[in-house]
């Protein structure tokens, strides 16, 4: 039997059959590759949560608005309130509220795991890719499960676009995502990084990061003829984050530059599409599905 | 044609032996233990790996007392599982305690040399999943039982569409009441705790003779009643939850303090409360210091409900 690819899409709206685009894409890539692709659906999870903790509540936006004071009910029924919340809420839902974080990654957790039951595989058969968000689940998902049982059982995992990299400026408020990772442990992001590397089998971790990308680098964009970073946090690893990375596991970090730095193109240079097409992606599953070159 | 005796009876001693490694579980599988024999070859194994390391070790110093911590750790599991009888509950203890240690001693390595890398992902990938593949049942129970009780603590309430962001922080950031795996607190279930801290706008209808309506922004401090979770025998990835009279009926109480608008239909007057929640129902002691007058108020955690009272509310939404 050949294996498992397990996909997990990051924020934005998601149909539960999500990865049958990801499937097709694979399949015209790599044609002789012996493996079947299972979707690991979230974005219900994340909606659930959004829901319940809005910025504001909506039934008292609604009560507000039958006596009376319809302002604030206009704003959440605009558009622009629903782009935030869509790409926004997913993920402060997701970092911001400990409980909340331990909810979701318990979900996808055990999700991941009637996956795998369900196709019938083996840990140690099964390839995990994550996308934007997801690329940050899976990690915290598996350094858990790396918790409770002392290894990391999968076969292989690659990270696209993840936001890992992120540094909150107010880590005694939010966490950032490898803080999150390291919980009560007291390691810094750099032992936090050097320990996850390590679990894996050389060649089987690989981070991919388009330095056009938002999500996952620091990014310049042209505005009024001027490179700006729009984002004023950091969001790549940095130079030595990169290489610890690659000095414990070889290869982990590949970084490309792909899509304009134009900023009506935030959005389409962070595509998961945009991601599975890419060489570099093709070479490290090729490589983890054991083709030879 | 008769069969000798002996002939039946070693048949049927292989179609049991058969049926017991067919029916037998995976490695892993809920309730069941490595045995001696598993744990001897780790020990030996994480033995010859420690021999690929010169003496002195010199750079390898770490690696090499890593190893070594393995080594005496995996000896003291194997004294559990040699007793005559086998304790599992203390051979489950010591497997769990053992994967502890080791992997703080993991975390802990430093900056290793290419022979110590390769040292640690031989022990980590080819000895030590013999041992820590039965700690998998394990983490599935604790997947299924934590997902069950945090759903019930926010998701499974009479109110759960009133909460906002910063409740949802504070309930994730103060100790007391955010999710502690190993903490075994009075309140807490399965590191779940039971105390959780609201922050919301709430309708109430003074029961004075007026019946004015007013607003409360509250606060306040719950307590939870858990039911009593675990894995289902049948379904590993579902719980089995088993709900007492408190957990069904009353499902959470608490203190509330709050303050804000009372419409007399002169305006809006403020007014302050201390209230005793149940479920989504408060009742409050409520004062309005323009008038120095006190009342007795009631609210519900749930703006649906306003809508329903809006033909008994006199002065909301004129």
């Amino acid at each position: 039997m050949g294996k498992l690819v397990v996909a997990a899409h990051g924020i934005g709206d998601h149909v539960p059959d999500f990865a049958a685009e990801w499937e097709a894409i694979l399949r015209r890539n790599h044609p002789h590759g012996d493996f079947q692709v299972a979707g690991l659906w979230w974005h219900d999870v994340l909606q659930k949560v959004a829901e319940k903790y809005p910025i504001v509540e909506q039934q008292f936006a609604a009560a507000l608005a039958q006596f009376g004071f319809a302002k604030l009910q206009e704003v959440l029924d605009s558009a622009g309130y629903a782009m935030v919340r869509e790409l926004f809420m997913d993920v402060v839902v997701y970092i911001a509220m400990g409980d909340m974080t331990h909810y979701i990654q318990t979900e996808v957790a055990l999700r991941l795991k009637r996956v795998i039951h369900d196709a019938g595989a083996q840990p140690e058969e099964t390839l995990l890719i994550g996308h934007s968000l997801g690329a940050a689940v899976l990690p915290h998902v598996v350094w858990d499960e790396r918790n409770h049982i002392g290894y990391i059982p999968y076969g292989g995992m690659l990270l696209l676009a993840s936001p890992l990299g992120i540094e909150s400026p107010v880590p005694g408020v939010i966490r950032d995502l490898l803080g999150w990772m390291a919980g009560d442990s007291g390691m810094d992001r750099k032992a936090m990084l050097t320990a996850f590397a390590r679990e894996w089998n050389e060649g089987d971790l690989c981070f991919l990061n388009n330095t056009r990308d938002v999500v996952c680098c620091d990014a310049r964009f042209a505005i009024g003829g001027v490179d700006k970073d729009l984002i004023p946090l950091r969001q790549g690893f940095n130079k030595e984050e990169i290489a610890v990375l690659n000095r414990e596991n070889p290869g982990s970090v590949v970084r490309f530059a792909q899509g304009s730095a134009d900023p009506r193109d935030v959005v389409s240079n962070h595509a998961v599409t945009l991601y599975l097409e890419r060489p570099e992606f093709q070479r490290a599953f090729a490589g983890m599905l054991g083709e030879t070159p | 044609m008769s069969l000798p005796l002996h002939w039946l009876a070693a048949r049927t001693a292989v179609a049991l032996a058969l049926a017991l490694v067919v029916l037998a579980p995976r490695a892993g599988g809920a309730g069941e233990l490595p045995d001696a024999a598993k744990i001897r070859a780790y020990v030996v194994g994480v033995k010859e790996l420690a021999t690929e390391i010169d003496d002195p070790p010199g750079d390898n110093q770490s690696i090499k007392a890593y190893l070594d911590g393995c080594v005496a750790r995996a000896t003291d599991l194997l004294a559990l599982a040699t007793t005559t009888p086998p304790d599992q509950a203390a051979l489950l203890a010591g497997l769990r305690r053992v994967m502890d240690e080791r992997n703080r001693a993991k975390d802990a390595l430093g900056e290793l040399t290419v022979l110590g890398r390769h040292l640690l992902r031989e022990e980590n990938h080819e000895q030590w999943p013999a041992l820590g593949a039965y700690l998998t049942g394990d983490y599935l129970e604790y997947l299924v039982v934590k997902r069950e009780l945090l759903e019930r603590k926010y998701f499974e309430e009479d109110d759960p569409a009133e909460a906002n962001l910063l409740e949802g922080w504070i309930n994730g950031r103060v100790g007391f009441l955010q999710y502690r795996e190993r903490s075994e607190a009075w309140y807490r279930a399965h590191g779940v705790s039971a105390w959780e801290v609201t922050v919301r706008t709430e309708p109430v209808v003074l029961l004075a003779a007026s019946n004015d309506a007013g607003v409360l922004f509250a606060g306040g401090l719950l307590y939870n009643f858990f039911p009593t979770v675990a894995q289902r025998p049948d379904d590993p990835f579902t719980a089995d939850v088993s709900d007492g009279f408190f957990s069904k009926q009353v499902k959470r109480v608490g203190l509330r303090a709050g303050a804000g608008a009372v419409f007399d239909g002169e305006g809006p007057d403020l007014l302050l409360g201390l209230g005793l929640q149940v479920r989504a129902i408060s009742l409050w002691g409520t004062y309005q210091p323009d008038d120095t007058e006190w009342s007795l108020a009631f609210g519900i955690s749930e703006w649906d409900w306003v809508k329903k009272l809006r033909p008994f509310l006199p002065y909301f939404g004129r």
